[in-house]
């Protein structure tokens, strides 16, 4: 299957996707993918590295090249904008570059690699996503393992009008945007607008009635006053573990709505979701599995799971065990028939959706000198997930820590992005280091 | 305890520590997004209140209600206190 099939069931007139700047319907869309088309003609589209900056202009593009193009990387925003893209980009090697102009730079063409139309293999979609360093890596899916749990039905589709909040290149976006398209839903991008009030407002004026996003964007969406009186149909939590909490309030606050918090894993591939207005997912979903997938936990604490199929590789590479599970990362407990996620065992602090590794923070702090040892470790909130602190143990012990404590917030702020700059220091005398000399994170 | 006085002293605090400015008077009708203050900031406001109280209402909550204004805020400490 090839994405632009997914709009078979849609007529011309319909319209698919609504931006603050314009408006798609089904039958400009299949025209404009004709010109993407005929654009590509004669490209070497082997490795196409995707990175327009307007949203609706990018996913015409994806649905053109699928089928077409070999591997195409699919370049969220602010990942082009990062110092992290360049470096990126020269691993993914593209032999063509799709950006705001359609072409800033065709290569040479290489011998052994086929352009045009292959009809031999499916197009793989690479997504980037943060990995266990720090550092972005590349996921390899196709068209079938990206769209394998969305629902198909147009009939009931059509009753949904879903909002876009997240960018359609990461992960979290696209299962959106492949939900509305593959069940004819109308699409609301509010991904470049931006502050949640003005999200808010969009969402209303286009009656969106379905909204996929984090925990800590819903709080703030029902903090903002605005959506007071909306109707949501389908309400989706993902990106970050739902606490009850949350859970309770979107369920006074939105009673009609059908609640359902995801997980889901980027190395496993889709996850599941849990409808039953309670945090965690219930103790059975070990023994029975889920969606096909089977789930256990594994020595280290941590959830492991066998995918039903489409297992995406990394570089190339399965990272599947001999037994068919990933290991997730993510630590869980059980307690009272539910499993609740307890954060990742690499120690990665989630805070609102966005990933920080400690060790990265630590290394900051540890450029200054009056800092002899720092301890970055997560700190549960119940506004944002998680929030990121720091243990300083000071070099000298009778150091000014007030002075110390602006000189290492402002060194933070002038050096990280503002969520990874700790929200809370405290000042120790000693830290602990394991026998073999690193920091005890436990 | 006058948690209105705390919360004022450690909501300008957050907003130091985040690098925001107070956008308008802060008055228990103030819209919290609309405050200067954004929800990380919000959020370490929060974390800092329990380091003080010794308690996270959104955390505890059962009924749970998330505030719009800085009154519905600082109402949510007082009744918990109650």
């Amino acid at each position: 299957m090839i994405l632009e099939e997914l709009l078979t069931k849609t007529s011309d007139g319909q319209v698919l996707w609504v931006s603050p700047q314009k408006q798609m319907t089904a039958g400009a869309l299949r025209q404009d993918i004709a010109v993407c088309r005929g654009l590509l003609r004669g490209k070497d589209t082997s490795r196409v590295a995707l990175e327009p900056s307007d949203s609706v202009r990018a996913l015409t593009w994806m649905m053109a090249l699928d089928g077409i193009a070999g591997s195409v990387f699919l370049v969220p925003d602010s990942l082009r904008r990062s110092d992290d893209y360049s470096d990126l980009k020269t691993r993914f090697q593209p032999t063509l570059n799709i950006g705001d102009v359609f072409t800033e730079k065709v290569p040479e063409k290489s011998g052994d690699l086929s352009g045009g139309h292959r009809a031999d293999a499916s197009t793989r979609w690479v997504l980037a996503t943060s990995g266990t360093t720090g550092t972005p890596k590349l996921i390899e899916h196709s068209t079938g393992s990206l769209t394998k749990t969305c629902k198909l039905d147009t009939e009931r589709g059509r009753e949904f009008t879903w909002g876009l909040v997240y960018d359609p290149f990461r992960f979290a976006g696209l299962q959106v945007v492949l939900q509305a398209l593959a069940s004819g839903s109308e699409l609301v991008l509010c991904n470049h607008i931006g502050n949640v009030k003005d999200q808010a407002a969009f969402l209303l004026e286009t009656n969106a009635n379905a909204l996929s996003a984090t925990p800590t964007y819903w709080r703030k969406l029902l903090m903002s006053g605005v959506l007071g009186n909306h109707r949501f149909k389908q309400i989706t939590l993902g990106g970050e573990p739902a606490d009850q909490s949350v859970l309770n309030a979107l369920k006074a606050a939105f009673p009609e709505a059908r609640i359902a918090h995801i997980y889901a894993s980027t190395e496993a591939g889709v996850g599941f979701s849990v409808t039953d207005g309670l945090m965690g997912f219930p103790k059975q979903y070990l023994e029975r599995g889920v969606a096909g997938n089977q789930l256990r936990i594994g020595e280290s604490g941590t959830l492991l799971i066998k995918p039903e199929k489409h297992v995406p590789t990394a570089a190339g590479a399965s990272l599947a065990k001999t037994d068919g599970f990933i290991d997730s990362g993510d630590l869980v407990a059980v307690r009272d028939e539910r499993v609740l996620f307890l954060g990742r065992d690499s120690g990665a602090i989630n805070v609102g959706g966005n990933k920080v590794i400690p060790e990265e923070v630590e290394a900051v702090i540890r450029e200054l000198e009056g800092v002899a040892e720092v301890l970055v470790k997560p700190k549960g909130s119940g506004m944002m997930g998680q929030l990121v602190t720091a243990d300083i143990q000071p070099r000298k012990a009778d150091a000014d820590t007030a002075s110390l404590k602006k000189q290492i917030m402002a060194h933070c702020r002038a050096r990280l992005e503002k969520y990874k700059v700790p929200a809370l220091i405290r000042f120790v005398t000693e830290i602990e280091h394991n026998p073999t000399g690193k920091i005890s994170r436990a | 305890m006058n948690f209105r006085k705390k919360i004022l002293e450690l909501f300008f605090e957050a907003l130091e520590s985040t690098d925001s400015e107070l956008n308008c008077e802060l008055t228990d009708d103030t819209v919290l997004l609309d405050s200067g203050l954004d929800s990380l900031g919000f959020a370490i406001l929060v974390a800092r209140l329990e380091e003080e109280l010794e308690f996270d209402p959104f955390v505890e909550m059962e009924d749970a209600v998330y505030p719009t204004t800085f009154g519905e805020f600082v109402a949510i400490y007082e009744n918990r206190a109650k």
